[in-house]
């Protein structure tokens, strides 16, 4: 049972609105059963996300599971009270000491807010025993475990203390948590030593149902009068992506024998014929087709498979049930909608000795060479014919970021884009936005403009053209490719730019280039600028680095506020689709890093039961502060390329016969 | 807060969360099956007909089963198709490779007097044997998950085999691989040949079992 993607998001704020009164927070990202803390069981690469929402708290929560005995847990958490609002970012760590095993419990230590005087920050041990469907912890807890709000904790004038771990009052707490086996739901139930207002111990209980793979919504209540909602989205980006359709094979792969040349040969308007018909049950569109001499060139794409691999292995099986026995080369190209990105070269006698071995997708991948699109190719006996097209759609959009030094605010935009695609390569695109949830305390425009840190300066509660801008993207020689845009780029500049990426399809890294002259927007009406302008200037390496999928991208030049800065992201692209990545930057005007961010994508055939090659997107952070901040809504090249570079089509090469 | 609501009510309806919330109440009243078999109906007459080798091949992981015939000998390996291309790879009465099947197997390579290779007679098997499967992973190179097997020949039995009563003796493999995880084969082989009439292989850890029912055997002179 899956539903929209974007489904996904909106429910998160949807569930704020029915949050009834306060409760007890969460645990920083670990293992919980309600507000108590539960075994870690997890396994390496589990990952989660969790918003908590409660009248007088509300949470961001990041689960890692880096191994198989530790979790670590980020957590952005406001905490409201009768003082005003407090907020901190907290660092966790859960350690599984002991396995579980048949007749002994498992032991957990944690620590929560590590290096924190937040109310939030504790400690605690725990002992856990599953029963069948039942999964009981039980333990003792220091500071927010054993007081109400956990005092003398953490930070004392600016130096991270550890006296103070595991010392002071205790009290125990203890949970259950059943699986009921029923239609994705989960109920617990929890007992902590923790006085409340209405009582000396505190009681609670939880029902959570599991909306689709991975999505969990949680009601809680307690006997101190509160409740409230938790969100989690769970997964573990190392599990193989689930291939679409299982229930279907490619077609079987034919070997070119000599008794083939004997026998007639087709045409290619034969071939034609019925690779379409074939490539079509497989979803696999092919856009443009020539058999010349021993090739046969194709362009083929999914709007399915996110795999390319498995898309070039499938056109290759049935070319070679189809084609001419003359033939020795399939060519099969790859399209990102504005270029021709690869040309995977295969072999077919290579692939005739590879089908079928025990090392198959090694010997296929012998067998196949990439080259860049050349400028000037043969005619096709089918080639794409593109008509101009007008799209439009809705899309929320929800920011998490800090305004102040540690306060996490949100905002909620929902934009209504549209786009009017005049080629592959040019396209106008214009998006109004409406900021439907603000938490950002709204300020007057500052005396003079400033780069970043003024953008609760823009008017908040009214329709609000968000860009306006135009992108033509084409190439200059094979391995050569450009972008020019210009209008309103985003709320706070527009411009031109203008960029140019040096792409070998053959190389794990590529090169580029972007210079963007801007003038600030103003903050009030749709298309007035302030007196204020920047130019910038920024070198990029992208950079596909060691076997597992990892990637490195260094930006370094003139930022926005003028300043030399340099950008670093690191991330990882998972075999099922997953990539996961952060980011820092460095300025000349600060000797600090300025800002830490994070970003998920996750193929659209995990969250929507339409699939697809797109992606959704979450980040956390952000450009909020002045310095080594970059304009946003140029249309970086990259991100349509890196798709295709060779190191993605080789981690999916396991799927070429699939 | 008024706006708010409309907002996010508009924005719902849109997105179709209150889509979910309707699944959440289905499947709460109806929850969803277990998945079902569907098993096919084997025309034997028609196949013996036509002279052809064919298997039924049931994927229990994902409910389906179908029925391949035979399309190309490689390797002394003969691949059958089936419906949707899904297709079983036998060497022998060894499963080979799998497609369409579930996760996909992608081949089996194991030591030279493999008795499921050559179709040794129930009797006639070495203690143990050892087999290494090759899975799709992440990059070029499969994975592989290497198995050791020892036997126990079972009972003497007739079994009903898309309509053809065969004498079968059922021999059944209790298999270890290398990180200690546990499977089991069960193969009924001819009492007279050896050949393979029925059998439930493991192909993987996420595809499990598969079972292959032996239609008509291949005959390469045929």
């Amino acid at each position: 049972m899956r539903q929209k993607p974007h489904g996904i998001a909106l429910c998160f704020v949807l569930s704020s609105l029915f949050v009834a009164s306060a409760a007890a927070e969460g645990i920083g990202g670990l293992s919980q059963a309600i507000d108590t803390p539960r075994a870690a069981s997890g396994v390496a690469d589990d990952f989660a996300i969790q918003f908590d929402f409660r009248e007088d708290y509300r949470a961001l929560s990041l689960g890692l599971q880096p191994s198989d005995w530790l979790e670590v847990g980020i957590s952005f958490p406001t905490y409201d009270d009768d003082t005003g609002s407090s907020s901190g970012n907290e660092l966790s760590f859960g350690v599984r000491l002991l396995k579980e095993r048949t007749y002994t419990p498992g032991l957990t230590v944690g620590i929560v807010g590590f290096g924190s005087d937040d109310r939030g920050s504790g400690e605690y041990v725990l002992a856990s025993k599953t029963f069948g469907a039942f999964a009981a912890s039980a333990g003792i807890g220091w500071g927010r475990y054993a007081q109400t709000v956990a005092e003398d904790r953490g930070v004392d004038d600016g130096t991270i203390r550890t006296d103070h771990l595991f010392e002071g009052d205790t009290a125990p707490f203890a949970n259950i948590v059943w699986d009921t086996g029923v239609a994705g739901l989960v109920a617990a139930a929890e007992y902590s030593g923790v006085a409340g207002p209405d009582a000396d111990e505190t009681l609670a209980a939880s029902l959570s149902y599991e909306i689709l793979d991975g999505l969990t919504v949680t009601g809680l209540v307690n006997n101190q009068g509160n409740a409230g909602l938790r969100l989690q989205f769970a997964a573990n980006p190392a599990q193989a992506l689930v291939q679409e359709n299982v229930g279907r094979g490619p077609y079987p792969y034919v070997p070119n024998t000599p008794a083939r040349a004997s026998q007639p040969q087709p045409s290619a308007q034969q071939v034609l014929v019925l690779l379409n018909e074939r490539a079509e049950k497989e979803d696999i569109r092919i856009s443009r087709f020539v058999m010349e001499g021993d090739t046969i060139d194709v362009t083929a794409s999914s709007a399915k498979d996110v795999v390319f691999a498995r898309t070039a292995g499938r056109v290759a099986r049935i070319l070679s049930a189809v084609a001419p026995a003359d033939v020795t080369t399939f060519r099969v190209t790859q399209n990102t909608g504005a270029f021709d990105s690869n040309v995977v070269v295969l072999d077919r006698a290579g692939l005739d000795r590879a089908v079928g071995a025990p090392n198959a997708a090694e010997l296929a991948w012998d067998a196949t060479s990439f080259e860049a699109r050349p400028r000037n190719r043969p005619e096709g006996l089918i080639a794409d014919r593109f008509e101009p097209r007008f799209t439009y759609g809705l899309s929320p959009s929800f920011k998490a970021d800090f305004i102040t030094s540690d306060t996490l605010e949100l905002t909620g935009t929902l934009n209504a884009n549209a786009r009017y695609t005049f080629s592959p390569q040019t396209f106008v695109s214009a998006s109004v936005g409406y900021r439907f949830l603000n938490q950002w305390t709204q300020q007057d425009p500052p005396a003079a403009p400033q780069p970043r840190s003024d953008f609760t300066s823009y008017a908040p509660d009214i329709a609000f053209l968000q860009s306006l801008s135009v992108q033509h993207r084409f190439r200059i020689a094979p391995e050569l490719y450009s972008r020019v845009s210009t209008g309103l780029f985003e709320r706070a500049y527009g411009g031109a730019s203008g960029e140019i990426i040096w792409r070998d399809p053959e190389q794990n890294f590529a090169l580029g280039l972007e210079a963007t002259y801007v003038q600030k927007r103003a903050y009030e009406g749709w298309f007035g600028f302030e007196d204020a302008d920047a130019t910038t200037l920024i070198g990029s390496l992208y950079a596909n680095v060691g076997t597992n999928g990892n990637f490195v991208i260094l930006d370094a030049g003139q930022h926005l506020a003028d300043d030399f800065a340099v950008g670093m992201t690191v991330g990882r692209n998972y075999r099922n689709g997953w990539r996961i990545a952060a980011s820092t930057t460095w300025s000349e005007e600060e000797t600090a890093p300025l800002k830490f961010g994070a970003e998920i994508s996750i193929p659209l055939s995990w969250t929507s039961a339409e699939g697809g090659v797109g992606a959704t997107n979450l980040s956390v952070g952000g450009q909020s502060g002045d310095f080594g901040s970059r304009v946003s809504g140029t249309g970086l090249i990259y991100d349509e390329l890196r798709a295709s570079d060779k190191r993605r089509i080789e981690d999916g090469f396991g799927e070429f016969w699939n | 807060m008024i706006k708010g609501v409309v907002c996010a009510g508009l924005i719902a309806s849109l997105s179709g969360c209150i889509g979910t919330l309707g699944q959440m109440r289905d499947a709460i009243l109806n929850p969803e099956p277990e998945v079902e078999m569907q098993v096919p109906r084997v025309n034997r007459a028609a196949i013996e007909e036509a002279d052809l080798a064919a298997v039924l091949v049931l994927s229990p992981t994902i409910g389906l089963g179908s029925v391949g015939v035979a399309i190309q000998l490689r390797d002394g390996r003969v691949i059958y198709n089936a419906n949707d291309n899904r297709g079983v790879t036998l060497e022998g009465g060894l499963v080979y490779a799998t497609l369409g099947l579930g996760t996909n197997l992608q081949a089996v390579t194991t030591q030279s007097n493999d008795p499921l290779v050559t179709e040794a007679r129930a009797g006639a098997w070495p203690a143990e044997v050892t087999r290494t499967y090759y899975i799709a992973q992440r990059g070029t190179e499969f994975a592989r998950i290497t198995a050791t097997c020892r036997n126990q020949v079972g009972r003497s039995l007739a079994i009903d085999v898309a309509e053809a009563t065969r004498q079968v003796v059922e021999v059944v493999e209790i298999c270890t691989t290398q990180a200690g995880e546990n499977f089991n084969n069960i193969h009924y082989l001819d009492a007279g040949t050896g050949r393979v009439w029925r059998t439930s292989q493991w192909t993987g850890p996420e595809q499990t079992n598969i079972q292959v029912d032996v239609i008509e055997q291949f005959d390469p002179d045929a």
